[in-house]
């Protein structure tokens, strides 16, 4: 009954089996006004998943492929993050008979990348989760954008994740070890060897500039934002899930990478904070403040401390949960024009409103709860300049938000302004669902902080952290 | 037959005990115990269900304006029961809520009030139908509008029955965008949102239509100010925290452990850039002209009544309350802080050419007074510096709102046009000079006793402060003589378009002020029936049930 623990990894792999074999390109070929079926079974599908990996992920199994908390956590994160991005996206708008329900699919598949990265308790299996999911989601953005763009974007990531694999292997070959626990148990109660430092090093430098980055192209004018915003949370979370079991597994008793960590998420803050400040573009700022979001992450990883690094987790989950849905909701409301956005659409304004203000730390929301935690877990390990520079990052992202939520709320559409095309099209059933959802969860993500946090807390310890 | 005294005899009259009874809702014939959530949590899903309601060109804005009265006289209503109720005899948290919330950073839901903030609640509950009424010239995205001034409203509530670290500073930061957008979004509609001219000279002008650079500016200010307020205020939690050794944000846990003296200056200087852009003290004062002299009638009353009553109540609570050493050693700080705010307020009242800048420059100087009250450290100066929160808030709204309404119905607030108006608007021109006296803190207005006590608790340790205190005080008597004579009494400018007197709507909210305002200040201890209170336990007596263990720590034990 435990391995039930499994079930969510079994219907996604079928999922992302059947969209990829859907569609004029595959050997399934749905007609054309069946086609507004698949992302509903699909998101049936991951609310199944989201259900049974709440109800049987309590289980504690061992192994290569261990279900823990932080298992738990992560692979509810995924799935909630995947949900968003699925039911808020206005598949109508999205080019899905030309290239079938590709990109859906290889959302799902690097979903089941991030899931095997919430669960390997080895490096070299922990590595293949990434590369799967970090590619699927770099393919998805790839898919649309011409050649020389998609060959860059391959590139960068190729390099993250070689670099990421280069730190992985000195790590195997100077301790002699890839399982977490065997690692931390050879480590345990001194330094570790320069060797393994600089292979942790290089594993942080790798997937820290890959974090970084992909805020940026989130920020980007993009063809399809489905993409964008799904293929930034699989980025995101694997990137972040591995560098928490690494740094976690490689530094229980001695926090040295702190001070670079440190510096990277002031960096990122820092740069997230007066980069909203200075943009006017909706995707921009979710972008730049998708930056700054990263950069609390990093600095709760430097905590290396249970409570800080829980928050870390807890914040990476808000991240996801409220920058998924984001380039869908700007997408959809920079075609209708935004003056007056909450009038027409007031899911879609509701929804894109928590999103940006959970981003900037505005309470009641996610990122508000996230943020306070880890500032709490930042104090315990006495970093209090790097928490100086977040809380100045939080003011010059809430007066940047202020201004959006004036041009949503408050600017009156012009009536004699005429409407781009498409902007008076009726709204897919599933999208409006999913915008309410999207702003329900951002919104209330405080009354679930209960379980949510301590969970993410319970996940930290499972990397041996105290 | 019974006589009347003997009846009184009768009423169950809250009398010393050794075993304190904690009060509760409908003194416990109503079994109610969550006041305090009613309190905050009303206005919010008011404001939402206003927000999701379909309002088809404006079909339902009376309807949503009566709304928002109705829930702010309800939660009125609500405030003086638990007022009422309060039991002065007892010094511990009444009406206390606790929920285990964020339980691996040792958050909880945990709301109560004491004598001090069941004193502020009342007077955030008061200013909030105030607010409401005097915003019944709304005319412009009505929906909007309330929902902001309801949010607003909540979270003021939320800070004053905070016993919790982090919902403080959860409410406390909240408060920000929805003042933020209610002064951007409704403050007049040339100069406040920018000429066209700005538009094309900052980048985001041309993007964001509406949005011009003097706009932004004014954002910017506002948020700069209360954004730093609320980082610093989560800072001050965060050293203590640090401090206690992570045992949680629990007031009784992170409050009462004792951080040494230097983390405690730490915090205090923290506490007092918070409380400082709230209250405003100077120099995080700039962002007052935005608010207090350009905003709506109903965002300034609430601004200037309850929002910025808070940075005093931070104050007493946070640092004075808990933070003993800290207090001491910052004391003459604070005390200069408040003397310089005073005689800048003063001064720059002086040189107003505008009439509601130059209320929004006065009503700094209550602020000013509380804080010189706290710096004071004595029980006397403590007393009234809880008082002053209560007064200071009337009175600023109702010198803020008169000023407003003066200049709306007079359609300039230039002091050029503005001339011999008290023959043409009567019942205006008395409630602005009874503003303008309160702020002064004249006998009979419920500053005077705050102020008195101020000036008496606060000479012994901070003399040279209580003196600047004064000379500012009688500048600021100066420039309010100079600027009634030239806007109420002398020659009526001949060129000035026609006015006429207040509403009724407009008597109503600000007679409401000053019938508050003379109310306590005829009755601090409220009024007695053969020497028993009667229906009303006064406001004094409220508070003083707990100053008297704020103030213990810095009594100096009898020889």
């Amino acid at each position: 009954m435990s391995y039930l623990a499994f079930a969510p990894e079994v219907i996604v792999a079928v999922l992302a089996l059947a969209a990829l074999l859907a569609g004029p390109a595959g050997p399934v070929r749905l007609r054309p006004r069946r086609a507004g079926v698949v992302p509903g079974a699909v998101s049936a599908g991951i609310v199944i998943a989201l259900a049974l990996e709440l109800i049987f992920g309590a289980a504690l199994i061992g192994g290569a492929y261990a279900q823990d908390r932080l298992a738990l956590f992560g692979k509810a994160a995924a799935l909630l993050a995947l949900l968003l991005a699925v039911a808020v996206t206005d598949w109508d708008r999205e080019a899905v008979t030309a290239r079938g329900w590709r990109p859906l699919g290889l959302v799902l598949v690097g979903g089941l990348g991030l899931m095997v990265v919430a669960s390997a308790s080895g490096l070299i299996l922990l590595w293949a989760g990434l590369a799967v999911a970090v590619l699927a989601a770099v393919f998805v953005l790839a898919l649309g954008e011409p050649a020389r763009v998609a060959r860059r974007l391959v590139a960068a990531a190729a390099g993250a994740l070689l670099l990421a694999l280069a730190g992985i292997l000195i790590v195997v070959v100077s301790t002699g070890q890839s399982g977490l626990a065997q690692i931390t148990h050879a480590l345990a109660g001194h330094a570790p060897p320069v060797a393994v430092a600089i292979g942790v090093l290089l594993v942080v430098a790798g997937l820290g500039a890959g974090m970084a980055v992909a805020p940026i192209w989130l920020g980007g004018r993009h063809t399809a934002p489905f993409a964008v915003g799904a293929g930034f949370c699989l980025i995101v979370i694997a990137a972040g899930l591995v560098l928490a079991k690494v740094t976690g597994a490689a530094s229980t008793s001695y926090p040295g990478w702190s001070p670079a960590l440190q510096v990277a998420a002031v960096a990122a803050m820092a740069a997230g904070g007066f980069g909203a400040l200075s943009v006017a573009r909706l995707g921009r700022l979710l972008g730049w403040l998708s930056l700054t979001q990263v950069g609390w992450f990093l600095a709760a990883l430097s905590s290396h401390q249970r409570g800080g690094v829980g928050a870390g987790l807890y914040l990476l989950a808000a991240l996801a949960a409220a920058a998924a849905a984001g380039p869908q909701l700007i997408a959809a409301a920079e075609a209708g024009g935004l003056p007056g956005l909450s009038a027409r659409q007031p899911w879609r304004a509701a929804a894109l409103v928590c999103s940006l203000l959970s981003l900037a730390g505005v309470p009641p929301l996610a990122g508000f709860f996230a943020e306070f935690s880890v500032g709490a877990g930042l104090s315990r390990s006495g970093g209090f300049w790097v928490l100086t520079v977040g809380l100045g990052a939080g003011i010059l992202g809430l007066a940047a938000v202020v201004r959006a939520v004036r041009r949503l709320f408050l600017d009156a559409a012009a009536d004699d302004v005429r409407r781009p095309a498409g902007a008076g099209a009726a709204t897919p059933w599933l999208a409006v669902v999913g915008a309410w959802a999207a702003a329900l969860v951002v919104a209330g993500w405080g009354l679930l902080a209960n379980p949510g946090l301590d969970l993410a807390v319970q996940g930290a310890a499972a990397l041996g952290l105290r | 037959m019974l006589s009347p005294a003997t009846l009184l005899e009768a009423l169950p009259l809250p009398s010393p005990s050794s075993t304190p009874t904690i009060a509760t809702f409908g003194g416990n014939v109503v079994s109610f115990s969550f006041l305090l959530s009613t309190m905050v949590w009303v206005p919010v899903l008011v404001a939402l269900v206003l927000a999701v309601v379909p309002n088809p060109r404006g079909r339902h804005d009376r309807a949503i304006r009566l709304s928002a009265f109705w829930t702010n006289f309800g939660l009125l209503m609500l405030g003086l029961i638990g007022y009422t109720q309060f039991q002065v005899f007892s010094t511990g948290l009444q009406f206390e809520e606790k929920l285990p919330w964020l339980t691996s950073l040792g958050v909880s839901y945990h709301l109560g009030v004491d004598g001090i903030s069941i004193a502020v609640l009342l007077l955030s509950s008061l200013i909030g139908v105030v607010a409401v009424i005097a915003s019944s010239s709304i005319r412009e995205r009505t929906r909007e509008y309330f929902v902001l001034l309801l949010l607003l409203q909540a979270a003021a509530n939320g800070v004053i029955v905070a016993h919790d670290y982090f919902v403080l500073v959860l409410f406390w930061s909240a408060a920000a965008l929805p003042l933020a957008l209610l002064v951007v979004g409704w403050s007049g509609s040339g100069e406040a949102l920018g000429g066209a001219g700005a538009a094309g000279g900052h980048r985001l002008g041309g993007v964001l239509p509406g949005l011009t650079s003097t706009g932004l500016r004014r954002l910017g200010r506002l948020l700069a100010y209360w954004g730093l307020g609320s980082a610093a205020l989560a800072a001050a939690g965060f050293v203590l925290y640090h401090a206690s050794g992570g045992g949680g944000f629990d007031f009784d846990v992170l409050l009462k452990s004792d951080p040494g003296p230097r983390a405690q200056v730490v915090v205090g200087i923290l506490i007092v850039i918070a409380a400082g852009s709230r209250l405003p003290l100077f120099p995080l004062h700039s962002w007052t002209k935005e608010v207090f002299a350009q905003a709506p009638v109903g965002v300034a009353v609430l601004a200037a009544g309850s929002a910025t009553r808070l940075g005093g109540y931070l104050l007493v609570r946070v640092l004075a309350g808990a933070e003993h050493d800290g207090s001491r050693l910052l004391s003459h700080f604070i005390a200069a802080l408040a003397a310089i705010t005073i005689v800048y307020a003063a001064l720059a009242a002086w040189r107003a050419v505008d009439l509601r800048r130059g209320a929004a420059h006065l009503a700094l100087i209550p602020g000013g007074i509380t804080v010189l009250g706290v710096s004071g450290l004595t029980p006397l100066a403590l007393d009234g510096a809880v008082l002053s929160i209560f007064a200071g808030g009337l009175a600023a709204a109702l010198l803020v709102g008169a000023a407003a309404t003066l200049s709306d119905r007079a359609e300039s607030s230039s002091l050029t046009v503005l001339a011999g108006l008290a023959s043409r608007m009567p019942k205006l021109a008395w409630l602005l000079l009874a503003g303008g006296f309160a702020v002064l803190g004249v006998p009979f207005a419920a500053s005077f006793p705050a102020e008195v006590m101020i000036v008496l608790g606060a000479f012994a340790t901070q003399p040279w402060a209580v003196f600047a205190a004064g000379a500012g005080l009688v500048v600021a008597a100066g420039a309010l003589a100079r600027t009634f004579h030239r806007t109420l009494f002398g020659p009526a400018n001949p060129e000035a378009s026609p006015v006429g007197d207040a509403s009724l709507s407009q008597v109503w909210y600000l007679g409401l002020l000053a019938g508050a305002l003379l109310w306590v200040g005829i009755l601090p201890s409220g009024p007695k029936l053969g020497g028993v209170p009667f229906f009303d336990p006064g406001l004094a007596n409220v508070i003083n049930s707990a100053t008297s263990d704020l103030a213990a720590p810095y009594v100096a034990p009898a020889k």
